[in-house]
């Protein structure tokens, strides 16, 4: 892949501002109605897809540029993929987020990338997770009471953020699976760290090695069907995944997904009442970029005609149903929507937290006043860099929220 | 400076010499009206015929200094704009008299400034079309002069913005240089262009149409204007609504205008009150007057429905609106005349028609009426009809004496709230009465929010010594257009 | 060309570090627009104040820096060594006043953004401009554009009431009642008025403006409905506007094949003339068809697979729309009676159901919500992206008569670009939109190439080049408000056959920016 191929979508940027606001009658209001972090936090065009597409043109077709800012602008994207969305939205088709992934793949590979980065690819290389903790506790989470098979047809991959940051959300699903009778492996030693963050800050060779080792494992495990937890790496084993190691040769399933399958099968009874209003923040990847990559090679022809046709990612089909019927099964439980969801929502900024924690910091605060405008007493989530980033957002305001995953409160309400 | 023997001969070698007139009794006509502002003779009064007329009297006033200042309506005036306050030469368009189009087709008209509405209307009722006229203007008025000068017109769901229904004008500036404004100003000559020149905006980023607007001829001599006319509807039905209390009026003015069919019930819509309406409604002078003020209500909304494509159908869910509206409002809308039945057929031809009687009905009391009127908010117009009363009273005018008029305008976005003062013009202590409340209930309601967007006379001061940096640019604008200052000097640009 | 560094200082010193920046990745962001690039500028400043913006433009008064102001859209610096405002940090909705039916406004405010809280107010914001921006650039250039509901509400240029505006000089001005203490509510006076000179960045910046609403009788919060293109996975929102006071109407007229293009296009301006002048219907036009069905279409190639069939060009050519707001559902009965009338008398006819219903999908698409998305607020794209944008050629707004016309000679225009196939045969891309109750008309018509194509994009610009000859040749008024785009030569042939208004802007420039610092080449070029 290189930015050449993306050069015409470049060109037919028309500056119509759709990647920067909540489009149509979508918005609610003029307070929320901003839609990219980067473009809201920082305020110049620079700063948004619009922007970086530019600034991906100029390095295209001028060669390197002479800049102080051009890392901090095109690294600062929590690559939540709303332009990509509301840019095929409007239908101008352009694969905008890869764009954004390509420039900065360019850029590290030719040396530039920032040093926060670098400390990423350093901790996987030594310890296979972003944090550089020790690989052999990355399991430590386990409770004694649920033992996985040795095979089974589903392998939950637990993930780094929940296995070292976040390990009740793995413990409560591990719970609902015992609840269920559903048998389940792990891959344990075998799990690495999935790749998202390398992916996304343009350290495609250090995350392709990751890929290719878990897609491997996974294979070798005889599963059919890979359970995840972590929106974060279900959206990187749907989208990214497939462009490194072609069909996966597995189905790619998040929880909430088994879990309304479970509750319509009658495997599980949400009967324990949970009285509390929430609301639900749709993770960026388990949503608008939860959907399965498609692969295209081929020519794109006068008046923007693909040939052979070309089908896109819309953003349509990432998984926003689920978990929100799940919440309406629990006793008690009183779900009330934001202004911003499903493939419209705004970024948390915790998938990108490892990569810029104030950014993420701020664009999580952002959502929470989100949040206080619904009135709701507790934000639900499926992700864990979603949990971690709005329990940091909420302790500096010392706001009075609270925060749960979507497994922790079925696993609260199982019968 | 030049010789006025010598002035006046080239003058007349210009139009004329039966189109300058310099007979004192005339020339003391023309130098007072019926304003405050003090009477000044011009030196002669030049009728020009055609735009090539005005362009050389722009020259020659350009050329030796001459103050000039245009008049195109017969008298009376009220305004002072029309007083040579620094001599000079008066320009008496009235004789510039073609109606120079009635197209029906793009429902426009195209008048020279000395056509008027009695002159204008009559016509345009044959061709199935109606202007958007102000209220009751003499029938010597000129039509350019009134639309030029903004005058509120009573339908206001035509009017969409201040200058509407101001389309198109040919103006010879003060420099001498013509211009035509919109799409009248090219491409090339007006028999050449593939248009219909009904869009005002521009040439180019300047809207002229409003730069020249509400001037006072201070810029430029418009030689013709295009306006809008609409359609004469087929239905035509009139209602009254009494009223004691004035917030009460505008609420209802309000909705009238901001539901219906197309967001509005009433075409034409006004409210007078009892003063001004016995005025204008009385047919024997002085005792149907005395008999209509005591039983006229104090206030009374007067609008109109009209029906066209499918008239009465329209006419039909145009008064299921207003039945909505009275249930919601507690009113009783009628098509008799409170206190004044029988009157109703009258009521409707005066608001189609200029006033064609003599005197003028402002004038019809006392001889002499001046006026005061601004715009303001619908929010605001309750609270600024008081103030003209405490004035009133301070200096011993009688308050049942003031006319009041409230004009709902631009799609019932503003008023025009209007207090005619009349007098008795021989009277120097009713004169001097009179101009104490004038001057003070002026500054009083400019303080408390009134928009004088007309300053004429004494106006000017008070309102651009608020002005702030819009002098400055008016300065400039005034220079460009008129860089010897010889259009109407002393008015408007009095800073 | 960068800003000298003691004047950035000054300038940093006013709206902070943050708000300033000279870097090259900044500025590369303002360079391109639609229809070609502009210049770098040498510095983007994003001020938050009417105070920052004048203590700016005094800056580069003194120092002689040329300046331009931009939120959305048409960046384009003209010439090198700009410093560019962008206005987007002004962006607080100041008041909406339900009395009195106003909103005053910072530039930065989006369109979609004062609409929406506007209905939550029970009012309306008359959107002007289809421009497909998500934000309302034209405050800061002073409120022009076209809007699709201007038979009731007329265009952007009759909505805007008293502003505040930044002179060129530097100096604050407030224009119309806000003048002189009265408030926002009136534009023009006192005595001439002033805010006929607010137009594009030439002279000064309108920084806060107070736009005109009117009553809204839909529902307070827009309900929302998800489709997806079950083929593409696309998805489109359609809102349901409540039945008994809204209908969108979609009308056939007789079509080019039928009566040929000038009849079919006569019948359909007549249909216009007679709607418009019935006093009916918030939104009349004919549609845009192509711009429109591009956008509802997923994607290129299912827009192709309908497009060589040439259902477009049969089906979609002569296209009526009528969006209906009524206040009981009588007046919707009666508006509704009315157009269904004039439609039967020159010969059209509904269009089929599918355009409406599954009008998202292929082939038939047409509506794309466009009630609520294209009509109540004014943003449909209307970019034509996917197949890389498009050209526009106009004739000037004036009656109905004059815009049909127009439209007459588009084929003649059209042929032999459409023949090399550097152009899309988009049958009929033009629009019509009676103002005022059909007193004017708007019309626009797109040129549908690929713009990165070279040879296309070529085709594109000789298009509209010599549409604009045609317009001259054949005395149609000048789209007026594209000088900055064709440049100060075509200014300076045509200005002579329009009054020599081309001088007088540049007499009413002068006087107004002397130092000639407010974005001179926007305006109209003056002669150093």
């Amino acid at each position: 892949m290189s930015l050449e191929r993306y050069k015409r979508d470049m060109e037919c940027c028309t500056r119509c501002g759709f990647c920067k606001v909540i489009f149509g009658p979508m918005q609610k209001s003029w307070r929320f109605n901003a839609a990219c972090p980067i473009h809201k936090r920082y305020g110049f065009d620079a700063y948004s897809a619009q922007g970086i597409l530019d600034i991906a043109y100029a390095v295209l077709t001028e060669g390197r540029m002479e800049s102080k800012k051009l890392t901090e602008i095109v690294f600062s994207c929590t690559t939540c993929g709303y332009c990509d969305y509301a840019c095929k939205w409007v239908h101008a088709n352009a694969e905008v987020l890869d764009i954004i992934l390509e420039l900065r793949a360019q850029l590290v590979n030719s040396g530039i990338v920032p040093s926060l980065h670098k400390r990423l690819v350093e901790n996987v290389a030594k310890n296979n997770n972003i944090y550089g903790k020790p690989h052999n506790r990355r399991f430590d989470w386990m409770q004694e009471e649920i033992t996985p098979s040795k095979k089974a047809s589903i392998v939950y991959f637990v993930g780094c953020t929940t296995s070292y940051l976040k390990p009740e959300i793995a413990q409560a699903t591990l719970k609902i699976l015992k609840a269920a009778g559903v048998d389940f492996t792990l891959l344990g030693p075998e799990e690495y760290c999935c790749g998202a963050i390398l992916w996304r800050t343009g350290q495609t060779d250090a995350a392709k090695r990751l890929m290719e080792h878990n897609v491997e494992a996974i294979r070798k495990s005889g599963a059919n069907i890979l359970l995840l937890s972590c929106a974060h790496c279900y959206g990187t084993f749907k989208r990214e995944y497939p462009k490194v190691s072609g069909p996966l040769g597995f189905e790619v399933l998040h929880i909430s997904e088994l879990i309304k399958n479970l509750i319509e099968e009658g495997r599980i009874k949400l009967t324990k009442g949970i009285n509390m209003k929430v609301t639900y923040h749709d993770p960026c990847l388990l949503g608008r970029l939860g959907e399965k990559y498609i692969p295209w090679d081929g020519k794109v022809k006068m008046f923007g005609l693909h040939e052979p046709p070309k089908s896109w990612l819309f953003g349509s089909k990432g998984v926003y149903a689920p978990p929100r019927e799940i919440l309406k099964t629990i006793p008690g439980l009183e779900l009330v929507e934001m202004e911003r969801i499903r493939e419209y929502a705004w970024c948390c900024g915790g998938g990108f937290m490892e990569a810029s924690p104030d950014l993420a910091l701020w664009t999580a605060k952002e959502r929470l006043e989100e949040v206080k405008s619904v009135a709701a007493e507790a934000v639900v989530s499926c992700c864990p860099h979603c949990a971690i980033n709005f329990e940091k957002a909420i302790a500096d305001r010392r706001e009075n929220i609270g925060y749960y995953d979507l497994v922790e409160l079925v696993a609260m309400s199982l019968g | 400076m030049l010789e006025p023997e010598i002035l006046i001969k080239k003058l007349a070698e210009v139009v004329g010499p039966e189109d300058v007139v310099t007979d004192p009794e005339i020339l003391e006509e023309f130098s007072k009206d019926h304003s405050f502002v003090k009477p000044t003779k011009p030196l002669c009064v030049v009728f020009p015929q055609n735009k090539e007329e005005v362009k050389q009297i722009i020259r020659l006033a350009n050329e030796y200094k001459v103050p000039l200042t245009p008049i195109s309506s017969g008298p009376p005036h009220f305004r002072g704009d029309t007083i040579p306050r620094e001599g000079g030469i008066i320009i008496n368009l009235s004789k510039m008299k073609r109606i120079l189009r009635i197209d029906t087709r793009n429902r426009t008209v195209m008048v020279e400034p000395g056509v008027t509405f009695g002159e204008l209307v009559p016509h345009l009722e044959k061709s199935g079309l109606r202007l958007n006229m102000p209220f009751l203007p003499r029938a010597s008025k000129s039509v350019v002069t009134s639309y030029l000068e903004r005058e509120p017109p009573i339908i206001p769901k035509y009017q969409f913005d201040y200058v509407d229904p101001l389309l198109t004008m040919e103006v010879v500036f003060g420099t001498g240089d013509e211009f035509r404004t919109g799409t009248a100003s090219g491409p090339g000559s007006i028999d050449e262009m593939q248009c219909d020149m009904v869009n005002p905006f521009g040439p180019g980023d300047i809207k002229y149409f409003k730069l020249l607007s509400g001037a006072q001829g201070t810029l430029g001599i418009v030689t013709w204007a295009m306006v809008k006319a609409e359609v004469m509807p087929t239905i035509r039905k009139i209602y009254f609504v009494p009223f004691e209390d004035i917030e009460k009026i505008i609420e209802s003015m309000n909705r009238l205008l901001r539901y219906g069919v197309m967001g509005s019930v009433a075409d034409e819509i006004l409210t007078l009150n009892n003063f001004n309406l016995a005025v204008i409604l009385a047919e024997k002078w002085p005792e149907e007057f005395t008999t209509l003020r005591k039983s006229l209500p104090p206030w009374m909304l007067i609008f109109c429905i009209g029906g066209y494509r499918r008239a009465e159908e329209r006419v039909k869910v145009q008064e299921k609106c207003l039945m909505e509206i009275a249930q919601e409002l507690a009113l009783e809308p009628t098509q008799s005349m409170p206190g004044a039945p029988g009157k109703e057929k009258m009521m409707l031809e005066l608001l189609s028609k200029p006033w064609s009687k003599e005197p003028y009905w402002k004038l019809r009391y006392k001889g002499s009426c001046c006026e005061i009127f601004f715009l303001a908010p619908p929010s605001k117009v309750a609270c600024l009809i008081s103030p003209i009363y405490e004035v009133a009273v301070k200096y011993g005018y009688p308050t049942s004496d003031i006319g009041c008029y409230i004009q709902s305008i631009v799609q019932g976005h503003a008023y025009h709230v209007e207090f005619d003062l009349p007098y008795n013009p021989s009277d120097p202590k009713e004169v001097e009465i009179t101009r104490k409340v004038f001057m003070d209930a002026s500054e009083l309601l400019i303080n408390k929010g009134g928009f004088f967007s007309r300053p004429y006379g004494p106006w000017a001061q008070m309102v651009y010594s608020r002005y702030g940096e819009g002098i400055t640019v008016l300065k400039k604008v005034k220079d460009i257009f008129d860089p010897h200052h010889i259009l109407n000097p002393g008015a408007l640009f009095v800073f | 060309m960068v800003l000298p560094k003691a004047v950035y200082k000054m300038i940093e010193d006013v709206v902070g570090e943050e708000w300033i920046s000279d870097d090259p990745a900044i500025l590369v962001a303002y360079k391109r627009w639609m229809e070609g690039a502009g210049e770098l500028p040498a510095a983007v400043v994003m001020p938050e104040s009417t105070e920052e913006v004048a203590s700016i433009v005094k800056i580069c008064n003194r120092h002689k820096i040329r300046y331009t102001c931009f939120v959305t859209m048409e960046t384009r610096c003209p010439e090198p060594g700009m410093l560019l405002f962008d206005l987007k940090r002004m962006n607080k909705i100041i008041e909406i006043n339900e009395k009195d039916m106003y909103a005053v406004v910072e530039p930065g405010v989006t369109r979609t953004a004062l609409a929406i809280e506007c209905f939550r107010r029970g009012l309306q914001y008359p959107v002007a401009s289809v421009v497909g921006s998500a934000l309302v650039g034209a405050i800061a250039k002073g409120i022009e554009g076209h809007g699709y509901m201007a038979n009731r509400f007329s265009d952007g240029r009759r909505h805007g009431l008293a502003a505040e505006w930044v002179l060129p000089t530097g100096d604050i001005m407030r224009v119309g009642s806000l003048g002189t203490g009265a408030g926002w509510f009136c534009p023009t006076g006192p005595g001439p008025g002033l805010d006929g000179l607010i137009s594009r960045a030439g002279v000064g910046i309108v920084t806060k403006i107070a736009i005109k609403l009117y009553p809204w009788w839909g529902p307070r919060e827009l309900t929302v409905e998800t489709l997806i293109n079950p083929k593409t996975g696309a998805i489109a929102y359609r809102t349901k506007l409540p039945e008994d006071k809204f209908k969108l109407l979609l009308f056939q007229m007789p079509s080019v094949e039928e009566l040929g293009w000038e009849e079919s296009l006569k019948k359909l301006g007549e249909a216009l003339y007679e709607i418009s002048k019935a006093e009916v219907g918030t939104a009349v036009f004919k549609l845009f068809n192509f711009p429109i069905i591009i956008e509802g279409c997923s994607t290129m190639e299912e827009f192709w697979e309908k497009y060589v069939t040439g259902f477009f060009q049969k089906e979609t050519s002569r296209i009526i729309t009528v969006f209906i707001e009524a206040c009981n559902r009588e007046d919707l009965e009666y508006q509704e009676g009315v157009v269904r009338e004039i439609i039967a008398e020159h010969g059209g006819k509904e269009a089929p159901r599918e355009f409406y219903d599954e009008g998202w999908l292929i082939g038939k698409c047409l509506q794309l919500d466009l009630a609520t998305t294209s009509i109540l607020l004014g943003i449909s794209s209307c970019r034509v992206q996917k197949a890389s944008g498009f050209g526009t050629s106009a004739c000037g707004v004036d009656s109905i008569d004059t815009v049909v016309k127009w439209g007459m000679g588009i084929p003649e225009v059209r042929r032999e670009f459409v023949e090399k196939g550097l152009i899309l045969d988009a049958f009929d891309s033009y629009w019509i939109v009676p103002t005022e109750y059909g007193h004017m008309a708007v019309t626009e018509n797109l040129i549908i190439g690929d713009l990165t194509v070279p040879e296309s994009r070529a085709a594109v610009l000789a298009y509209m080049d010599k549409m604009n000859e045609r317009n001259l040749r054949e005395r149609f008024p000048d789209i007026m408000f594209r000088f900055h785009f064709y440049g100060d030569e075509h200014v300076k042939r045509i200005g002579p056959l329009y009054s020599n208004f081309h001088i007088w802007q540049m007499k009413v420039k002068k006087a107004l920016d002397p130092n000639l610092v407010a974005n001179p080449k926007m305006y109209i070029i003056p002669e150093e």
